[in-house]
């Protein structure tokens, strides 16, 4: 399972599926205000990132893959939420 | 031999090879057999994809222009004559050839060039003339919106600035807009990670297209994401890395300037007038190192957020260029002048729409938009082309003019769409003997410019079309016939005559066990050792024996791989003869040993080719005895016990038995006495005797002098027999009778010449029978027996093999071991010295030296280590 | 985590060149002569990240195989590439109609085939 879920974090594994996308959902849902820990994530499918950009989960750690930190940190952290209008 | 994947390849392609010709010959028949059309094309569209994997031009391009003549017929366009099937045939032999070269030499043989050009040539008139272009057009165009690219703004400056830069150092920038279909993830696709592979990316912008739904309400596979990105790769790479979803994205080139906007709170210092005033005298003088200590120094003291430090920041930006441009230069310093925001200030008078064209459409690569340089390596392959030379030339000049401007369209990034026009121009020219295709082209080029697609698809048309087309799938679906396809393991036979050599050892091992137990008891004494032995050897006898025939279906093969070439072969056999011939083949599943398969080709094809040779009579003579003018032959196997019978019907005139006889006494072959005497089934069976032909005159097809006793001797070798029977004037069936298998033999070993042991097929054998000596008769030097009312001739193997016959112990009243046998219809009994046991043994022939010694099939090894050697009995009696 | 590819083709040569490139490039790589074959596979619980698959093959084609694939639990997400000589719109419409995710065009080159799996399998 490449999230793993507990209490109010989910933890992504390496590689986040197409198939995960659902069940982070279904998780986000059961758990109003849970986090999400992207820390170990290298590799994102574009459903999981849009449940991500969706919901809007309180995001605990990005990425440390260079690509994913890089270019989901302006979308994904809220604080300087910028290049969208 | 090549690569593994050469022998690999090499198989496939006589495999589609034969399927494609058979199905060719049932097309021919009932043109309108889609299943048929379907099996050829995709015969040789298979063949044409493996051949792509090698270096074999001519194969490839002779392999395409079949694909493309049978494309026309599946497609209605082309009628398929027996003309055209016969082109199309004689391109099957010739690819069939190249295929025995490829597997002989790894190469094609010399020449296959212009084989491949004249043949392809030969195919390509074939097709309708308006073809290439009512396939051609089908590229049509896919006009997408026009998108202004109103969004650069939006993009955080710092993401503007290091796109800018990297375009002031050369880089080739690119806004990249692409909305995925809303159930792209059903297709498989990941949007997001194409942008992982972009060389360079300078801005990702993700955005739904809509307003979020609640959280409850939102479909996690349903995507209604928008990406936005600025990336410094070449158009080309990106149309490549999104080729498969070009529809949904759109991509426009940006010019630096766009992206520059000075914005920010304004300041009032002074600061920024003295650097005005110290800067202008620099950008006069050119002297960019010292404007940039200037601008790098005010930018340590202005705090970001101003709008001086945007100009500024732009400012530094477009120095870092290694040739700053003044104009922008001037601007950037009079926003700091001027201190307002100004989000266009590099924007010169009329604007470059920034459109971003859609990539669906036909590719814009206009080859007017060439450096002059460029240009010029166009023209000179124009001008030598263009040149005089000996027709002999023509080849390698036009090669090396395509080679270059094929090179010359690669570094160009040019579409593909050029340089398929560009090969088949070639392809044309070579064809021709003349360069005018490629000249025409290649002025075109050099004069249209601009629009090159109209040009491109023109010359193609005149060149005899080669675009890649539109292919409607026909029968795709034929769901009545779906059946689990067999797994199937293609083996090496060597390996599996390996596995083969192994149970024959095995075999031989385990018929030594009787002989260890046999001295268990007798030597050692021990009657419980040699029960014991007796059954272990029970049981691996019963194993080798499940191995045996486990392997030996694995060597079964259906007799249609023989059966398979003859619709071919009737069919031009028969039109040569001008003959109407309808062949039938019944139960080519039937299966047999690989070996007696293969043994069955020659004599099949000897018979076959008698019976329409000489059997079946013209149209006119049929249609005089008013039989239907189609005469046909039906090509029949099927199992008989342990044999597989094969046999060629056909409705001819038949063997006139009157006419034998005739030809046999004018030949010497028989006496008239004995012609007298002959009955008609006699007689008939004289054509099996060597040297007999009743043909009246010698033809290429089957008059070689050789008869049907090739076909005898053929059979006989591989332990068949072969009878003829007909009836005048409605046909001659010619019947061969094989063994299924004849990996193992099965013999009954006898002792003659004195304890010596032979071995007898088991199949020749009637029975075994104790003659009393006084039984015997003698006639003159023969002797005979009576067997139940019947005389059998009594003939001792002794004296067959040249031995001393055994001295006569003891009187009259001894019994003599007789073996009755059938040789050729005939019942003779063989007198041995004793019967032994019978017994499975694998066959060996004899070779080298040993192989021209009458009267022996072969040996095998026996089980304590003896030789064992089996009789021909056909060839002893 | 090494993800298998699984090409189906009726050609074996193309089978074992693609096997060839696709295991020199570290992949794992499941085959199948036939679309029927391809379905066993996949119903016998092979659970590719790509699937390869020629699209003129006999009974089944490669656009049936494609939409009997995507009727199957479990993967109406997986990538699909169809191979096929014809490097035509026609063509490839339908394959993507049939929710195939790209296309390859025959002869695949090492090159081209590596560029396109690597794309949609980034960390294969």
């Amino acid at each position: 399972m490449p999230f793993t879920f507990a209490k109010s974090t989910a933890t992504a594994d390496e590689s986040c599926t197409v198939e995960d996308a659902l069940s982070l959902l279904e998780f986000l849902l059961a758990n109003p205000g849970a986090k999400v820990d992207l820390g170990p994530c290298a590799t994102l499918h574009t459903a999981v990132l849009q449940v991500l950009l969706a919901v809007k989960p309180k995001i605990i750690a990005l990425p440390r893959e260079a690509f994913l930190r890089r270019w989901l940190s302006p979308a994904l952290a809220p604080p300087v939420k910028r290049g969208s209008k | 031999m090549g690569t593994p994947l050469l022998e690999r390849f090499v198989g496939e392609a006589r495999d589609l090879l034969q399927a494609a010709a058979s199905a060719l010959l049932v097309l021919e028949k009932q043109a309108t057999d889609e299943a048929a059309i379907n099996d050829v094309f995709r015969s040789v569209h298979t063949l044409k994809g493996s051949v792509g994997l090698f270096d074999f031009p001519a194969f490839t391009k002779l392999v395409h222009a079949g694909e493309d003549v049978l494309s026309a017929v599946r497609d209605g366009k082309l009628g398929l004559t027996s003309d055209l099937v016969d082109v199309l045939l004689d391109v099957l032999d010739q690819v069939g050839a190249w295929v025995d070269d490829i597997d002989g030499t790894g190469a094609l043989a010399q020449g296959a060039d212009g084989i491949s050009k004249e043949m392809t040539a030969r195919l390509r008139t074939a097709l309708p003339a308006d073809y290439g272009a009512a396939q051609a057009s089908p590229v049509a165009a896919h006009a997408g919106d026009l998108t202004r690219v109103d969004w650069l703004g939006a993009i955080p400056e710092a993401e503007r600035l290091s796109a800018f830069r990297a375009a002031m150092i050369g880089a080739d920038l690119q806004a990249i807009e692409y909305v995925p279909l809303d159930d792209c993830f059903f297709s498989g696709e990941d949007p997001f990670i194409l942008f992982r592979q972009l060389a360079d990316l300078h801005s990702l912008v993700v955005e739904p297209t809509e307003p979020w739904p609640s959280m409850e309400a939102l479909d996690p596979y349903r995507c209604v994401l928008r990406f936005r990105a600025l990336a410094a790769a070449p158009p080309v790479e990106i149309e490549t890395l999104f080729r498969y979803v070009v529809e949904q994205m759109r991509i426009a080139p940006i010019s630096p300037h766009a992206l520059v906007s000075v914005t920010g709170g304004a300041s009032g210092s002074p600061v920024y007038g003295d650097f005005v005033d110290q800067a202008r005298p620099l950008v006069l003088a050119g002297d960019w190192s010292a404007l940039k200590r200037a601008v790098g120094a005010l930018l340590q003291l202005t705090a970001p957020a101003l709008l001086s430090a945007s100009a500024l920041r732009w400012l530094e930006a477009v120095l870092t260029a290694p040739a700053p441009d003044k104009g922008w230069v001037n601007a950037l310093i009079d926003c700091i002048a001027e201190g307002e925001e100004d989000l266009h200030p590099l924007e010169p008078r009329t604007p470059p729409s920034a459109d971003i064209p859609n990539l669906a459409a036909p590719i814009p690569t206009a080859l007017g938009g060439l450096s002059p340089t460029a240009a010029r390596i166009l023209q000179s392959q124009r001008t030598i082309l263009g040149l005089s030379l000996p027709a002999a030339g023509l080849a390698s000049r036009l090669d090396s003019v395509a080679r270059t401007v094929e090179n010359f369209l690669a570094s160009e990034g040019l579409g593909a769409a050029e340089s398929t026009a560009w090969s088949a121009a070639v392809d044309a020219a070579m064809v021709e003997g003349d360069c005018a295709p490629a000249i025409d082209l290649l002025d075109q080029w050099l004069l249209v410019g601009g629009d090159s697609t109209e040009a491109v698809i023109a010359a193609v048309m005149m060149a005899g079309g080669d675009l890649p087309r539109s292919r409607p799938e026909a029968g795709e679906h034929l769901g009545h016939e779906i059946k689990q396809a067999s797994r199937i393991l293609k083996v090496d036979q060597a390996k599996v005559d390996a596995l083969m050599n192994l149970i024959g050892e095995l075999v031989v091992s385990k018929n030594s066990l009787p002989f260890l137990a046999k001295r268990a008891d007798e030597v050692h004494g021990s009657r419980e050792m040699s029960r014991e032995i007796k059954e272990l050897h029970a049981v691996i006898d019963r194993l080798a024996q499940e191995m045996q025939s486990a392997i030996m279906a694995v060597r079964m093969l259906p007799v249609s791989e023989v059966f398979d070439r003859f619709p071919r072969l009737v069919r031009d056999v028969a039109r040569k003869l001008d003959k109407h011939i309808d062949l039938v083949i019944e139960g080519g599943d039937t299966a047999a040993d690989k070996n007696i398969i293969e043994s069955l080709g020659d004599p099949l094809l000897h018979i076959v080719r008698n019976a329409i040779d000489h059997g079946i009579e013209t149209a006119a003579e049929r249609e005089a005895v008013s039989k239907p003018t189609q005469a046909t032959v039906w090509l029949r196997a099927f199992q008989e016990s342990d044999q597989v019978v094969i046999e060629v019907v056909d409705d001819g005139r038949g063997i006139d038995p009157e006419k034998i006889k005739a030809s046999a006494l004018a030949k010497g072959v028989i006496d008239e006495d004995r012609a007298a005497r002959l009955s008609d089934q006699e007689a008939v069976n004289l054509v099996l005797i060597p040297g007999f032909s009743t043909a009246a005159k010698v033809s290429d097809l089957s008059g070689r002098g050789v008869g049907m006793d090739v076909v005898v001797t053929g059979v006989e070798k591989a332990g068949g027999s072969v009878t003829v029977t007909s009836k005048t004037g409605e046909g001659t069936t010619v019947r061969l009778s094989l063994p299924l298998s004849m990996a193992v033999t099965r013999v009954m070993v006898v002792e003659a010449g004195g304890g010596m042991l032979f071995g007898i097929p088991m199949d020749h054998i009637v029975e075994t029978v104790r003659v009393h000596r006084d039984n015997v008769r003698r006639f003159k030097q023969a002797e005979a027996f009576v067997l139940r009312d019947a005389v059998v001739p009594l003939i001792r193997l002794d004296h067959l093999l040249g031995e001393q016959s055994q001295v006569w112990f003891g009187d009259g009243s001894e019994e003599d071991a007789v073996l009755v046998v059938r040789v050729g219809g005939n019942m003779v009994g063989l007198m041995v010295d004793n019967f032994r046991e019978g017994m499975d043994i694998i066959l060996k022939p004899f070779d080298g030296i040993l192989s021209c010694i009458q009267g022996y099939s072969g040996s095998a090894l026996l089980g304590d280590g003896r030789v064992l050697l089996v009789l021909n009995l056909k060839e002893l009696l | 985590m090494a993800s298998t590819i699984f090409v189906v083709d009726d050609s074996v040569t193309i089978l074992m060149s693609m096997e060839t490139i696709l295991k020199k490039a570290g992949f794992t790589v499941a085959k199948a002569v036939s679309g029927e074959d391809a379905v066993a596979e996949l119903e016998g619980g092979l659970k590719p990240g790509l699937i390869i698959t020629d699209i003129h093959m006999p009974r089944m084609s490669g656009i049936e195989l494609i939409r009997k694939i995507r009727g199957m639990s479990g993967f109406q997400f997986v990538p699909i590439l169809v191979v096929s000589t014809e490097s035509q719109q026609a063509k490839r419409d339908e394959a993507r109609a049939a929710k195939a995710t790209g296309w390859l065009v025959k002869p695949v080159q090492p090159d081209d085939l590596l560029k396109v799996v690597k794309q949609i399998l980034p960390n294969g």
